[in-house]
């Protein structure tokens, strides 16, 4: 099956991170990406989200947070501004510019043939006229018009439709400053490497109120086989703690916490939800492999082949492990849908990707060819 | 010398062939890999293009394929691929003393060695290029091939022709019937002929 009916059939970042300029040729139904560290897996996923949300404020806070470049609640959030006079997505620009350098704008974009998505983002000045601070206007961001007009940077992101306006100072509530229709956005669910990027007993509730308790029991049996239901438990009121998942076995009684039998159960437990979360969109596997054994990595990865299809998701996924390479192969050729392993390989400071297709991935698991 | 050496043959005739004619010659021996057919062999090839280089500047890819019924088509199948891979300048043809090719300096790709059997030039296979091993002193060769040639309606495929005369050769050796490997090291068939030698030279270029 072609990937050209995916929402990524492949990605183009520039000015990202460690990104200066990379050009993925092809992504899968479902992609693995492997490579050694700081070589930039999880900035693919970054960007993936940032283009699919389009910016949304809600989504680069979270990356923001995740890699602690945001000091939530910090005093120089108010200035946007951190104490070394960064300002606050600096790091998300490549080669870490401050206000006062010259540098290209962030640039993630996709030839999906449909709906060829573009996206740049770039940090202008917003600076507020003296008799009302909901007046506002662009002025070059350079140094002396900063110190004369007071205001602050904004990141300013545009697609083919839309402009949307981000203050960093506003950045931890949200706002926005312009409309922007979120029916241009599609669905993005992130899996971080030690959990989901959203609360599990929302997104339990929602598969519950899809009547998929079922499908969420079957996944959990991939990794013990004799789980007999699933509940989320707790959270009724502040004093008790927020809901956590529960399990019954078969020829007990009562349920336990899932948290007492391992993480493989509470890894899995993540991931089903976030697939059956993610259905006509985009699903984002930080560290796959994490919690997961390797002898249950192939039929994990078989339903998310599965579902993949079924709700028509695409997911790219990371990791570190071998295992879990070879495991996706082995479920890959058991489907028709297109597996594409990424590697990142660093060269200076650039990063270069190399796409192993199916046929690739049976040669290296045939012979054996490590790619990790 | 650092990097993974890797030599990807056809068949195990390649791989023994291979093996025994480094060993003789002293080239430093690169890992063989034998394919089972040209088909898994160009397959491999694109996906080792892939992996190799990556890690370290000294990785290096050999092929030796067989040139079968056409030495153009044979080179454009691995050229297809080589400019796939990333590779800029691929000669439009093969050398006659074996193809080399380095990536650009920017690339990570391996150092790649081309060797099209029998001799880069002509149609043909492995054992068109053992048939130039033969001392050029031998008695029998001639009448082995006007024995296979005198066959009425012989059962093998005229591709195969030189496979029938090789072994029909060696056969009548001292040592009747000895595999091709041990031939050479046997020297029935001469380590040392010319063709020998072009073949060592660029292995030597290659892996040495």
């Amino acid at each position: 099956m072609s990937n050209s009916q995916l929402a990524f059939p492949d990605l183009a970042v520039q000015g990202f991170r460690r990104f200066r300029d990379l050009k993925i040729s092809e992504l899968g139904r479902v992609t693995l990406i492997t490579g050694k560290n700081n070589t930039g897996k999880s900035s693919i996923l970054e960007a993936l989200r940032i283009g699919a949300r389009k910016a949304e404020p809600a989504a680069v806070f979270d990356i923001l947070g995740t890699r602690a470049g945001y000091r939530r609640g910090s005093k120089e959030d108010a200035h946007s501004l951190d104490f070394d006079g960064d300002f606050l997505f600096s790091d998300l620009f490549h080669g870490f510019p401050t206000l006062d350098d010259e540098f290209g704008p962030i640039v993630i974009k996709t030839s999906n043939p449909k709906d060829p998505m573009e996206l740049s983002m770039h940090v202008e000045w917003m600076a507020f006229t003296e008799d009302s601070q909901s007046t506002m206007e662009f002025v070059d961001r350079n140094r002396v018009v900063r110190e004369e007009i007071p205001g602050g940077p904004v990141l300013v992101a545009r697609t083919k439709t839309d402009k949307f306006v981000v203050r960093l100072g506003n950045l931890h509530s949200f706002r926005n400053h312009m409309p922007r229709p979120d029916s241009n956005r599609m669905t993005c669910k992130f899996v971080k490497a030690n959990g989901a990027s959203e609360s599990l007993g929302r997104m339990w509730d929602r598969a519950v109120l899809r009547d998929e308790e079922e499908e969420v029991v079957r996944a959990l049996r991939v990794i013990e086989p004799n789980i007999a239901a699933v509940r989320m438990l707790g959270g009724d009121d502040r004093y008790r703690p927020a809901k956590t998942p529960y399990i019954r076995v078969e020829g007990l009684s009562r349920y336990v916490s899932i948290l007492s039998s391992g993480d493989g159960l509470n890894r899995m437990f993540t991931l089903i939800l976030a697939l059956l979360d993610a259905r006509g969109g985009l699903l984002l596997i930080d560290e796959f492999e994490n919690g997961l054994h390797y002898t249950v990595q192939r039929e994990a990865w078989r339903i998310i082949f599965q579902l993949a299809e079924c709700h028509n998701i695409q997911i790219v996924a990371t990791t570190h492990s071998w295992d879990a390479v070879a495991a996706f192969q082995a479920a890959a050729a058991e489907t028709p849908e297109v597996g594409v392993l990424l590697r990142l390989t660093r060269k200076g400071s650039d990063v270069i990707p190399t796409v192993f297709t199916e046929e690739d991935l049976q040669v290296i698991t045939k012979r054996r060819i490590e790619v990790r | 010398m650092t990097g993974n050496k890797v030599l990807l043959v056809e068949g195990l005739d390649d791989k023994r062939v291979m093996d025994r004619i480094c060993q003789v010659h002293e080239v430093p021996c690169p890992s063989l890999e034998y394919l089972g057919s040209d088909t898994e062999l160009l397959k491999v090839f694109s996906t080792r293009l892939k992996v190799l280089g990556k890690e370290d500047a000294e990785d290096v890819l050999g092929v030796v394929i067989d040139a079968d019924t056409s030495v153009p088509s044979r080179w454009q199948s691995l050229r297809d691929r080589l400019g796939n891979a990333g590779f800029l300048d691929v000669p439009d043809q093969p050398e006659p003393d074996g193809t080399i090719v380095f990536p650009a300096t920017e690339e990570l790709l391996p150092k790649v060695g081309i060797w099209i059997m029998p001799n880069n030039q002509d149609s043909g296979k492995l054992e068109d290029f053992l048939a130039f091993l033969v001392p050029d002193s031998d008695s029998h060769w001639q009448h082995a091939e006007s024995c296979v040639d005198s066959l009425d309606q012989p059962p093998f495929r005229t591709v195969d022709r030189s496979k029938a005369v090789i072994h029909t050769w060696l056969a009548w050796q001292a040592d009747p019937g000895l595999p091709f490997g041990t031939a050479i090291q046997s020297q029935f068939l001469d380590p040392d002929a010319p063709h020998a030698r072009r073949l060592v030279h660029w292995l030597r270029e290659l892996f040495g």
